[in-house]
């Protein structure tokens, strides 16, 4: 007992174990991004609002941008969605990120500038920017819940929702737990580990082990609490201002559409 | 040995701590106590560099802990040899096939030889009394077992501060009074006890300094504490009691 109440005389040695440090960064990046999505109702006032408008706004621009073949009506609704997202959701990485793959769509496309398809080549990446920046309106102000809920109104039926949102919060649970799990693993190594892989696959099949015995005792719950197969969803969806200003865009895109885009 | 100066943390903007200082020396015994959400958890985490403050310095023994000292891999072993956890969550923090596996997880990675490491594993188990434990598998263990065995496989490798996060949560009284015995004797051993609780009665006499956070995320007190359990106004105006 007596190496417990002395210091130790410890210099570590040089292990090779990057691969934790990545995991780790990785892992957290997942989690912020689903944290993020669980959180966000929470953040903002015009983003608690429905997200039916949203949903509808990204498939009429998605829909609209692809069968125009005129640049007018492409570059238009691109500038309106750039609007948008600097009104509502006052953070660059969005753009950053629309940006980024238009460029990548440029490069793909410099062989078929060469050969004199210029405009084509512009209508295009205008497209990809435009429906890249639309995709990141709803998936960045809207909670995943909320856009789960989005398929009620398009009659899909409730046990589906149920289920789908069950694997949401599974996914959070578990990539919480195996996180701290690695976070864990982290602090505790200390020195030269010979064992990295058996470790990271024990991490593995405790996780599978910790899953099924929550949905097992998810399931316990729900028995008890009287569940017997039906799941009905209430939405609690109310039309509001941010509503209408999204109805409104939906209503300019579909004019511009109908006025310059075919 | 500590020294934490003006530090600020945020969840994606969400402010878990605010602006806060604190030095603690060698040896002491710290209880941090606070309402849920305080952001506890939160400091305990930044003690062990999981996460990095947005803003302010985190000194520990002279050397500023930031994520890019953190990248030296020498450094970080060192630094993660001296300072222990123990998560709130026992259930997460235990990751190998048998319980002695768990234990010997940190003296078989410094290198000691497998006499060494069954002399420590052996004295850790008989420690926290869990002997008969040994072959099981952790994951499927009781609560109270498990919190048993995550402090068996953090004392093994013999930090020289050892962080708590709320310990004594779903213990027994007969284990809470366990551990409090245990605390007093790490801490007498000389080992610096830094520990969230909740719990006061059964950490009677371990603490010597209290550490109060408030709601708004803030420290509101740093006292003796025995004096911040005493004072009862200003514990029940801070949702304490
Ligand atoms: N991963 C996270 N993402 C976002 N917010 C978080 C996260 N973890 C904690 N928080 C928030 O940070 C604040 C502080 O949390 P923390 O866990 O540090 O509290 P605590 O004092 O340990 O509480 P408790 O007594 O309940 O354990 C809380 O408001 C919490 O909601
Ligand atoms: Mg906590």
């Amino acid at each position: 007992m007596d190496w417990l109440f002395k210091e130790d005389d410890y210099v570590p040695v040089k292990d090779n174990s990057r691969y934790l440090g990545k995991n780790i960064f990785i892992f957290s990046e997942i989690i912020s991004k689903i944290i993020n999505g669980v959180n966000l109702r929470q953040s903002n006032s015009i983003l608690s609002a429905n997200p039916l408008m949203r949903f509808i706004l990204l498939i009429s621009t998605i829909i609209l941008l692809s069968l125009s073949t005129k640049v007018t009506f492409v570059l238009l609704t691109d500038v309106l969605i750039v609007f948008t997202v600097l009104a509502i959701v006052k953070n660059n990485h969005i753009l950053k990120a629309a940006f980024t793959f238009a460029s990548f769509t440029l490069i793909m496309l410099i062989p078929s500038i060469l050969n004199g398809n210029k405009l084509n080549a512009i209508i295009i990446v205008l497209k990809v920017f435009g429906d890249i920046c639309s995709v990141s309106i709803l998936t960045s102000t809207t909670p995943w819940n909320d856009i789960i809920k989005v398929l009620k109104f398009f009659l899909v039926p409730d046990i589906f929702i149920f289920v789908l949102e069950n694997t949401l919060r599974f996914i959070y649970l578990l990539s919480n737990i195996s996180f701290e799990t690695l976070c864990a693993l982290k602090l505790r190594s200390i020195g030269k580990n010979n064992k990295k892989y058996t470790n990271m696959s024990s991490i593995i099949g405790n996780m599978f082990l910790k899953s099924k015995n929550m949905s097992e005792e998810m399931y316990y719950a729900m028995e008890c609490r009287g569940f017997t197969g039906e799941y009905e969803i209430k939405t609690r969806f109310h039309f509001s201002i941010a509503d209408l200003l999204f109805a409104t865009l939906i209503v300019v895109v579909f004019i511009f559409y109908f006025t310059m885009g075919r | 040995m500590i020294e934490i100066n003006n530090i600020t943390f945020e969840y994606n903007g969400l402010k878990a701590i605010d602006n806060i200082s604190i030095k603690i020396e060698k040896g002491e015994s710290i209880a941090i106590i606070g309402p849920n959400g305080s952001g506890k958890s939160t400091f305990l985490k930044i003690l062990n560099a999981l996460i990095f403050p947005s803003s302010g310095d985190y000194i520990f023994n002279g050397e500023k802990i930031t994520p890019s000292s953190m990248n030296n891999q020498i450094f970080s072993k060192k630094f993660h040899k001296k300072i222990g956890f123990v998560f709130q969550n026992s259930d997460s923090q235990l990751f190998c096939s048998s319980v002695y596996d768990e234990i010997a997880f940190g003296p078989r990675q410094m290198g000691l030889s497998e006499i060494d490491v069954k002399r420590r594993c052996e004295d850790c188990l008989r420690l926290l009394n869990i002997e008969d434990l040994k072959d099981r598998v952790p994951f499927n263990l009781s609560g109270g077992e498990k919190k048993r065995v995550a402090i068996a496989c953090v004392l093994s490798s013999n930090p020289e501060v050892i962080v708590l996060d709320e310990p004594m949560n779903g213990l027994d009284p007969r284990t809470k009074r366990f551990f409090r015995e245990l605390l007093i004797k790490l801490n007498q051993s000389g080992k610096t006890v830094i520990c969230a609780t909740h719990d006061f009665e059964y950490v009677k006499d371990v603490f010597k300094r209290a550490i109060v956070f408030s709601k708004n995320h803030r420290i509101i007190r740093d006292d003796h504490y025995d004096k911040v359990i005493n004072d009862s106004v200003f514990l029940f105006e801070n949702n304490i009691i």
